[in-house]
């Protein structure tokens, strides 16, 4: 008790150059809450962000892996027969990427699939309205629904002004499900009728119609093929996407599977060359992250080809928001060890000069009986009754401030990440966009983490005790060091 | 039976150069002894061999029958005997109760109010009251003398050694200071042992034993 006593009788004493310490001891201290905190800040948001996203998952044919398993032609084969038979082959794969709605069935039995829904998208024109947008009809080779160039040597396929989305649940629309896009006239669709469609406010605005509506649509290949379907819903969407006329959301009716099924059926057997089809995209709903990487492997056991891949814009967009506050956290967690390391020798510097200084005391207290143990502890008392205090004190600036620096430094990374990202984009800034244009930065702002509620907590707190009392800990041990050192004969003898 | 002894006590730092020589000397409790010689004797050697800040080369020191390398050194210092030294070696900044509190605590007292004890020996050692709350490197070297002597005798120790507690000190309070040491001795039986080449303070002895090398 008495070297506790005694420790606060020292600090009193020196108090100037305790209160140095104190202060040096309140800016490392400071710097590790703010570090500690914006690692913390990036685990909650991580957590938080795992706990509220839905993750869906979809199944693609891996164009990149294809690429790769190819050799490309060397130059001399550049316009030989080699290459044509590479490009041949690139083709025959392409057209083999879809999975048929019975595979995409075998899938979703895996153990970590929670629910299942696939949509049929077909391109398909209207005689009795207009599409949003007035340029020109889009014209590729191939049929509607490959992609541009296969096929290109059979024939022309004319591309439709709409996209017509067959759901087979509810829970397709996704947009539907989280608020985004909300009924404003009539109903939902029933999944189970046929001939029926949803369509846009601003379609329908654009072509005055209403619930109870009309519409004809079109085989763009064959003006001669119409089908009618009736306006059941009208919805409103809140985001404003920028697209192409067929894939303006604007232009998109959503109907059942078994209306683009039957349209498909009848176009069939009117004519093969010009028959509309519907591509099928299955989507896999996972509990959580856990879910998703055992589905990645699931599918696999299940029988999907090496070609396919598993993917998820959830969890893409989910990694791409939390990029910046990653790369945040990183960099706080470099600042926090340099911090660590410079704040640990500072203070084995400080004890080192204090213990210099103070030799003939300890000197006084040997020749007194005080054994070198206690003279250490009190040495090691003192300089963590200081670092107590200054932790303490750099835990309430640090709880204080960490927030609104974290936003800023989030504020300053979210930018810069946007613009590496920009900067990779092929070809750079789209035209009319300009350097500081909220919609240049648009996908990446909107999508990353902008701000934390909070940082400093318990754990943090904690830490930084636990780190005080390894900082004292380590420092003390020099003291000890040295004090085990001293001769007291000799101290004395030098006065 | 004696309190403390030396038995054929040598001490040197390099030994073709030897400090102390076969040394035998006996102390007794109620007597005041006076070691002297001429500077470089050895005379400061043998208290920090007594005082055990240093351990002989040959020999033994006996406390109670017990060589003292036998004895814990911390607490030997700290509870066995009580060391004036010349220099005070007293911690500059604490005042005079502390420095002598503290002397209390590294003993391992307990009882009582250790302050008040420490304020009534030194107001029986003459210390003014408005003195005993300065820093001790604010007192004269009389004042600084009878706060190391307080602080030797605060835990009762049966034997108190000092080391030229004169040296600094002006007639009229090395008479004080002698006579403290008398009644040390002499009504409170302690056995103490002066170091040093004052002629007053030899004149006070009761044995007085001569180092010559």
């Amino acid at each position: 008790m008495y070297i506790v006593k005694n420790a606060l009788r020292n600090i009193r004493r020196m108090w100037s150059k305790n209160i140095l310490i104190a202060i040096i001891i309140l800016i490392i201290g400071f710097s590790c809450v703010v570090s500690l905190s914006i690692k913390e800040a990036a685990n909650t948001a991580r957590q938080e962000g795992l706990d509220a996203i839905n993750i869906t998952a979809s199944l693609s044919y891996d164009r990149q892996k294809m690429m790769q398993g190819m050799q490309p032609p060397t130059e001399g084969e550049q316009d030989s027969s080699t290459a044509e038979d590479m490009r041949e082959q690139m083709r025959e794969n392409m057209q083999n990427q879809n999975l048929s709605l019975e595979e995409l069935e075998t899938y979703a039995k895996a153990s970590s699939v929670s629910d299942f829904y696939y949509q049929s998208t077909m391109s398909i024109s209207a005689s009795s309205i207009e599409a949003i947008e007035s340029s020109s009809t889009q014209q590729f080779g191939g049929r509607p629904g490959m992609m541009q160039g296969e096929g290109a040597e059979t024939s022309s396929f004319v591309q439709g002004d709409f996209s017509l989305v067959g759901i087979s649940s509810a829970s397709a629309l996704s947009d539907f499900q989280d608020g985004t896009a909300e009924i404003v006239d009539g109903q939902f669709l029933d999944v189970d009728d046929t001939n029926t469609v949803m369509i846009s406010e601003d379609l329908a605005t654009y072509n005055s119609l209403e619930v109870g509506s009309t519409i004809t649509l079109q085989n763009p290949n064959n003006e001669s093929e119409t089908y009618e379907v009736n306006v059941v819903g009208i919805y409103s969407q809140s985001t404003d996407q920028q697209a192409m006329r067929f894939q303006d959301p604007a232009n998109q009716m959503y109907t059942s599977v078994a209306t683009v099924d039957s349209i498909a059926s009848a176009s069939e057997s009117k004519s093969s060359e010009t028959a509309l089809t519907g591509e099928i995209s299955g989507t896999y709903v996972l509990a959580d992250l856990d879910a998703y990487e055992a589905f990645s492997d699931e599918v696999y056991d299940l029988g999907l080809s090496e070609d396919f891949t598993v993917q998820s814009m959830d969890v893409n967009q989910y990694e791409q928001s939390l990029a910046p506050l990653e790369n945040l956290a990183d960099f706080a967690n470099t600042f926090f060890l340099v911090s660590i390391i410079v704040g640990g020798l500072i203070l084995v510097v400080f004890q080192f000069l204090r213990i210099k200084e103070r030799t003939y005391d300890i000197g006084v207290l040997r020749a007194i009986g005080m054994s070198k143990f206690k003279i250490s502890l009190q040495f090691i008392c003192e300089l963590l009754m200081i670092t107590t205090v200054s932790l303490v004190l750099s835990l309430g600036i640090g709880a204080a401030t960490s927030v609104p620096i974290t936003n800023q430094l989030l504020a300053n990374q979210s930018t810069s990440t946007s613009e590496v990202a920009m900067g990779n984009m092929p070809g750079g800034m789209a035209p009319g966009m300009s350097e500081n244009s909220e919609q240049n930065r648009g996908g990446f702002v909107e999508n990353s983490i902008q701000s934390v509620s909070s940082a400093t907590n318990w754990k943090v707190v904690l830490e930084i005790l636990l780190l005080g009392v390894a900082l004292t800990i380590i420092s003390g041990s020099v003291a000890t060091v040295f004090i085990q050192r001293y001769n007291t004969m000799k101290i004395l003898q030098q006065g | 039976m004696s309190e403390l002894a030396t038995k054929d006590l040598s001490f040197y730092y390099t030994k073709d150069k030897p400090i102390l020589q076969q040394l035998n000397l006996t102390f007794e409790r109620g007597k005041i002894y006076a070691i002297v010689g001429k500077s470089g004797a050895g005379k400061t050697t043998l208290l920090s061999l007594l005082s055990k800040l240093q351990s002989p080369k040959e020999g033994q020191i006996i406390y109670e029958d017990t060589n003292i390398e036998t004895i814990n050194a911390d607490r030997y210092r700290s509870k066995n005997i009580g060391v004036v030294y010349q220099a005070y070696n007293l911690l500059p900044q604490w005042n005079a109760i502390e420095n002598v509190v503290l002397s209390l605590d590294v003993a391992g007292w307990k009882d009582g109010d250790k302050k008040a004890y420490a304020k009534s020996l030194l107001l029986k050692l003459q210390i003014e009251e408005s003195d005993l709350y300065r820093p001790v490197h604010q007192l004269s070297g009389g004042q600084q003398q009878r706060v190391a002597i307080a602080r030797a005798l605060s835990y009762n120790p049966s034997i108190i050694l000092a080391d030229e507690p004169t040296g600094n000190l002006d007639k009229a309070t090395e008479k004080e200071i002698l006579t403290i040491f008398q009644q040390l001795a002499y009504e409170e039986n302690k056995c103490v042992i002066l170091v040093t080449h004052a002629a007053s303070v030899t004149s006070i002895a009761d044995e007085v034993y001569r180092l010559t090398r």
